[in-house]
């Protein structure tokens, strides 16, 4: 599904290029739940923006869903985003003036859908994160955890080969944000791949396999036994 | 990418903030409403002195000694004769009638009224050929033209500045220069756009004999010759400067007709409209400007949108073309609100005037096509200063 092979990437910082990346090597297969951890300035977000084709390696090659994807132009680039990944944010990233249905159809649109398909899909999506009832509500009539399942329903709503999450849960209470990893956990058990870069080791007790980076390079890349299932937590925590 | 979506995002846009919208569009709607109704009362009021004018002097064609032509300094020039008018009117067809007038500004008291008044002394017959319509009592005689007898046809201001308003003047005794005239008659006042604009007729006519024996030297350097309706004036003139040609042995004539003077009324304030019209689109500049400002200014605010839609997967010209179609949109609906206030002032100049003023589809298209080409000269360099962000430095913008 991804295959990254000796990715480096280099930021020009006056005369001297500041390695970011510095070989980075990693396949994630179809329908894994993986975690990106890191702490800060060890090049995750860096990882993300390229496996979320926002930016282009300086060296190496990136295959999603079989076909290399470096050395493309813009517009090409804009494409893959639009149909093969789905970004979900920290801060949510919803357009203010938009509901909550329009909201998710925006990549439907670049894609060039039609409005009554679109409509269907973007309905389907909502229902799926749990908002069937909050269609019509614009961003700032819903809470938090609302707003990031309006979100998710964008990120999937063009069937994507890839979710990325960029710290999905950092805005939220612990419970709305179990909420939402109850609903990550849920996506991957119907078959789509999610990608969750993070710091918080809670967040990455949900998933089955853990990507450690530190300056640049991959520190280690593990198995969770027995990951947390966000159901039960839920359930613990009572309400 | 659906266009009809990227209509209704730019129409959401402007909306969410109204009153800057209507204030960014206030330079082109000025704009939009200067050169519309000036082009509008421009080409009807063209159009109503055209029409009035025609009626008035319809195949009136005007003769002069010399040559119009300030580059010409050493040509022959010879006065008119009472015997060229004559030929005139046998040897050629057309000619209906050929007079001069010998005219001059004198003292006219009646009582102890005193006005300064044009007299022009015409020949009988002359208040047909120049289309005088006579309200009271009637026009001089051809024996008392010829005669010189001291009657007098008033113009009807000079007769209401005499008299006063609604006055039949027929009969009543006046003096021109001392002289002492009996008034035979009154014309009819004027009418239409041209008396609104203050135009009217405060002449005395007296016959020409009279001021024959006033100024018996006074050479005739122009004619006035009134062409039969079913001729050509043109032609008519070109005969009767052909016939004083070889009367006067090669004397230089020169003349033109009523069409051609209405033809050059006509092109100046075609000239003054169109200057006026350019002066005016000179704010539609302006209000480009207030367009790309705000347009700047929107995307510097909506960088974030930008950051979103570009990771959703907006291309370049996706974007490029949303903030394009604001920028149309704002100069589009701004031309649209100038048409309607460019309403207003139209109503009332054609009121004043008298005269029926309407916006022209010329000027309303040529006004919508410069505000959208306004909209899109001042609005590229906005656009693509958003289709250009960097999505990653644009989703980090607070």
């Amino acid at each position: 599904m991804i295959k990254l092979t000796n990715i480096w990437k280099s930021y020009r910082m006056g005369q001297e290029d500041l390695q970011v990346l510095k070989g980075i090597t990693l396949e994630i297969a179809e329908g894994e739940l993986v975690a990106i951890m890191g702490p800060s300035g060890s090049g995750k977000s860096t990882l993300m923006n390229i496996l979320g084709c926002l930016d282009r390696p300086t060296s190496g090659t990136y295959e999603l869903a079989g076909k290399l994807v470096n050395a493309r132009t813009d517009a090409e680039l804009a494409a893959v985003r639009n149909r093969q990944v789905g970004f979900v944010f920290q801060t949510f990233n919803l357009l203010p003036r938009m509901n909550a249905l329009r909201n998710v159809e925006q990549p439907l649109i670049y894609a060039g859908v039609s409005p009554r398909e679109r409509r269907r899909r973007a309905e389907e999506a909502l229902r799926r994160v749990g908002l069937g009832d909050r269609m019509l509500h614009k961003p700032n009539e819903l809470s938090g955890g609302q707003r990031q399942r309006v979100s998710i329903a964008r990120a999937i709503v063009n069937n994507p080969s890839i979710i990325l999450a960029d710290e999905p849960t950092g805005a939220l209470d612990s419970r709305t944000g179990e909420e939402i990893m109850a609903l990550f956990q849920q996506l991957h058990q119907d078959g789509a791949t999610v990608v969750i870069v993070t710091h918080d080791p809670e967040v990455a007790q949900h998933v089955n396999r853990i990507i450690r980076i530190r300056d640049g390079m991959i520190v280690a890349d593990e198995v969770v036994a027995n990951p947390v299932r966000a159901v039960d937590r839920l359930q613990q925590m009572g309400g | 990418m659906n266009f009809l979506e990227t209509l209704r995002v730019a129409w959401e846009s402007l909306a969410a903030n109204k009153m800057r919208s209507l204030l960014t569009m206030l330079g082109i709607i000025i704009g939009v409403a200067s050169v519309v109704a000036i082009s509008a009362i421009g080409r009807g009021a063209g159009n109503a002195i055209s029409s009035e004018l025609s009626g008035l002097g319809a195949g009136q064609i005007l003769l002069y000694t010399g040559s119009t032509s300030p580059s010409v300094v050493n040509e022959r020039t010879e006065s008119f004769t009472e015997k060229d008018l004559k030929d005139m009117e046998e040897l050629i067809p057309g000619v209906e009638m050929a007079l001069y007038d010998i005219s001059t500004y004198a003292t006219v008291k009646y009582g102890r009224e005193s006005v300064s008044a044009f007299v022009q002394g015409l020949p009988a017959g002359a208040d047909e050929s120049f289309g005088f319509e006579v309200e009271y009592g009637r026009w001089y005689s051809e024996s008392e033209s010829n005669v010189g007898s001291r009657v007098a046809v008033l113009g009807d201001a000079a007769a209401k500045r005499l008299f006063g308003e609604g006055v039949n003047p027929v009969g009543k005794e006046i003096s021109i220069n001392g002289a002492t005239f009996s008034v035979i008659g009154m014309t009819k006042p004027m009418t239409g756009m041209l008396a609104s604009m203050g135009a009217q007729n405060t002449t005395i006519y007296v016959p020409i004999g009279y001021m024959k024996r006033l100024y018996p030297n006074k050479e005739i350097t122009m004619v006035y010759v009134k062409a039969r309706d079913e001729y050509d004036p043109r032609e008519v003139l070109d005969q009767a400067l052909a016939l004083m040609r070889q009367k006067h042995q090669g004397a230089e004539f020169s003349g033109e007709t009523f069409e051609q003077i209405l033809d050059t009324v006509n092109s100046v304030l075609g000239i003054v409209t169109g200057v006026l019209s350019a002066v005016a689109g000179i704010s539609l500049v302006v209000g480009g400007v207030g367009i790309m400002n705000i347009m700047l200014v929107s995307v510097t605010e909506r960088t974030r949108e930008i950051g979103i839609r570009k990771a959703i997967g907006a291309t370049y010209r996706n974007v490029l073309a949303q903030f394009l179609v604001e920028a149309v949109m704002l100069s589009i609906i701004g031309g649209l609100i100038g048409i309607g206030v460019a309403a207003i002032p139209v109503y009332f100049v054609g009121r004043a005037l008298g005269i029926t003023l309407f916006l022209d589809w010329i000027s309303i298209t040529l006004a919508l096509g410069f505000s959208a080409a306004v909209g899109v000269i001042f609005g590229v360099y906005p656009a693509s200063k958003a289709a250009k962000l960097d999505p990653i430095e644009a989703l980090r913008y607070e």
